[in-house]
């Protein structure tokens, strides 16, 4: 008992406070996964390459060309388990009247806070990956920065994009 | 309202346009005689003349065409420009759009009495305007019609006043320069000559050379290399005073009007509304002698000139700054109270600096022993500096909220204080990994605009209880 109550308190000690309320879309998780499986099969031809070409020339030993396979290996459960999972829980947004909020972070998680009169425009943006789950991700460009919010359901994403390019007109103070 | 004609510049464009490709024709010319070495001097000579003279020409001819299909016209609302030889274009600036009106003379222009007008509008390079070859009173002229002050002239308003200057004189100049650390950068371009010098040298020369150098004693070496370095010393101080001397900054209702130098005089005015942040800088040298120099963020503008559009000001005493600010830019100030960094975040400097610090250590050391030299453990005395620089960054690291105003301070190398008030800050960032998170520290990231692109002013590691409370003064919704 003693021990879940310390795991629950270390939880949200690495939680950051006021978490913005919205999430994206669940079918993010299967974008990520599928996008760690490729980078992990390019990594494992890399690796192939590598032991085929590469070992044998100078100092370098079959030693090296195993750690090339450890390697990639070694991402395969990162990229397609650990990362979009801790993607998905930590990605988080909210829109409010006067301002943006957004959340992510693998580990290190960054949480910005864009007010609406310094949003310059919105744009939406879908690869083909996020196209055949029926997503897209919507940019929102300061004059500084671009802040993105991935894996919206489409029609939520247009749906946001009027919203927030309607509220950024408002504008009273200066540059 | 009286419309201005459509006119030329000045004739002189031409000359000034020739004169400035003078040193390349120079050297093109001169390494095609090279090329017909073999033939004799007379030969050498003919085709120097013969390229030199056609170049010239040439560029004369171009620069004659663009004077001549080059025209403006002015009036107290815009102005206008016209030009292109095949391809016309034609350009008009309204005054609301104008940022900045920088007036620029050097030597050759100040010799006829002309200068090189700057105007400035929001955005990319290619909204702006050089008139290179203006009289003075034509300069002053569209100045006023620019700034609206015909207006002001007509209506009988009287003439807008100058509400508050500042100076750099006399003693303060030459402290500057002799503060600005400028040498070792001189010293390093005349060492790079000197070795260049050395490679294009015939190597029999070299090694005579070097056969009396076993000769000369070491005292005397070591004794060239320190004048070489106090002569690099005195001309960076003499260069810095010539570039800075009269430098003077007016402050007017709508904007701040800097002026420097001598032998190239710059006048740059910049509209209040687009300065999005100050700096006051204090340089490793100059900071143990109370010293610091006042720079600004300015959104908008082409990427030249950067460095010196955004100088506010070369050289201040820390304790004055509050002074000139509230002579000059009252909107800002330095805080009197600061928030410190928590010292749990000690320990996170320390570790930032010693590891690139160890890694760097064993491999001179690797490296040293690997010769055979020895002694490569004496490398990880770089620790020490590491050390003290870590812990200086520690302590001086802090951060304050000031009604409208964030007041950021950190060190690199020299220390910073970053003033941005709150309209200014595009957005705001809290960064945390997970022993952050543990330890309940943050790191913000305050992001502004500047020239050419937008600058972050990161602090690490602060108490999260602070951070947030940044965040909620600069959300609009707590």
């Amino acid at each position: 008992m003693e021990m879940t109550v310390g795991l629950e308190e270390l939880r949200q000690r690495l939680r950051l406070e006021n978490e913005p309320k919205e999430k994206i879309d669940q079918r993010a998780w299967k974008v990520w996964t599928i996008n760690g499986f490729v980078s992990f099969l390019i990594l494992m031809g890399l690796a192939l390459a590598f032991n085929n070409y590469a070992v044998g020339i100078m100092f370098i030993t079959e030693f090296h060309g195993l750690l090339a396979y450890a390697i990639a290996l070694l991402y395969a459960p990162y990229g397609m388990a650990v990362a979009p999972w801790l993607a998905m829980r930590f990605w988080r947004f909210e829109v409010r009247e006067e301002e943006l909020e957004t959340q992510h972070g693998i580990f290190i998680i960054r949480r910005h806070l864009i007010p609406m009169i310094r949003v310059q425009h919105v744009d939406t943006e879908h690869g083909p990956l996020m196209r055949y789950f029926g997503l897209a991700t919507l940019y929102v460009t300061t004059a500084a920065t671009r802040f993105p919010i991935p894996a919206l359901p489409k029609e939520r994403a247009e749906e946001l994009r009027g919203e927030i390019s309607a509220l950024a007109r408002v504008s009273d103070e200066d540059v | 309202m009286k419309m201005s004609e459509y006119v030329r510049q000045h004739p002189l464009l031409i000359v000034i346009d020739s004169l400035r490709g003078l040193p390349s024709y120079l050297g093109v010319a001169i390494v095609a005689s090279i090329g017909r070495s073999g033939q004799g001097i007379g030969q050498m000579g003919l085709v120097f003349l013969a390229v030199f003279g056609g170049l010239l020409l040439l560029n004369m001819l171009f620069s004659a065409l663009g004077w001549f299909y080059f025209y403006y016209r002015y009036d107290s609302g815009h102005i206008h420009i016209r030009k292109g030889i095949v391809f016309k274009s034609e350009r008009s600036i309204k005054r609301e759009r104008v940022q900045s009106i920088n007036v620029y003379t050097n030597i050759l222009q100040r010799a006829v009495g002309l200068a090189t007008m700057q105007i400035k509008t929001a955005g990319t390079d290619e909204t702006e305007v050089n008139l290179r070859a203006l009289n003075l009173a034509e300069v002053e002229s569209i100045r006023i019609h620019l700034k609206g002050g015909i207006d002001r002239l007509e209506s009988g308003e009287p003439e807008e006043n100058v509400i508050a200057t500042e100076k750099l004189e006399g003693r303060n100049l030459w402290l500057a320069g002799a503060t600005s650390g400028r040498f070792l950068v001189l010293f390093s371009v005349i060492a790079f000559l000197a070795s260049q010098i050395f490679a294009y040298m015939p190597d029999t020369f070299l090694n005579i050379i070097f056969a009396e150098l076993v000769e000369v004693p070491l005292e005397f070496l070591a004794i060239a290399l320190a004048v070489l370095l106090i002569l690099s010393y005195v001309l960076s101080i003499v260069v810095f005073v010539i570039q800075y001397a009269r430098f003077r900054v007016d402050r007017y209702q709508d904007r701040l009007e800097i002026r420097w130098g001598i032998l190239k005089q710059n006048h740059v005015s910049i509209g209040l509304h687009r300065i999005q942040a100050l700096t006051v800088q204090e340089g490793l040298i100059r900071q143990p002698l109370g010293l610091s120099s006042l720079f600004m963020e300015v959104a908008g503008g082409g990427s030249e000139d950067q460095e010196q559009i955004s100088m506010l000001h070369p050289l201040l005493p820390f304790k004055d700054v509050n002074r000139f600010l509230e002579n000059i830019l009252p909107e800002y100030e330095i805080p009197d109270d600061m928030t410190f960094l928590p010292s749990r975040s000690r320990i996170r400097y320390i570790i930032r600096t010693s590891i690139p610090t160890i890694i760097v250590a064993a491999a001179i050391w690797h490296t040293v022993n690997g010769v055979g030299i020895g002694f490569g453990w004496l490398s990880l005395l770089l620790l020490i500096p590491a050390l003290v620089l870590a812990l200086s960054r520690h302590s001086n690291g802090a951060s304050s909220l000031d009604g409208r105003q964030l007041t950021l301070r950190f060190r690199d190398i020299n220390r910073y204080h970053v003033l941005i008030k709150r309209p200014h800050l595009q957005s705001f960032t809290l960064n945390a990994d997970p022993i952050q998170r543990y330890k309940d520290l943050r790191t913000v990231n305050a992001p502004v605009l500047s020239s050419p692109s937008a600058k972050y002013f990161q602090l690490k590691d602060i108490d999260a209880a602070e951070a947030l409370r940044i965040w909620r003064w600069y959300s609009k919704s707590s």
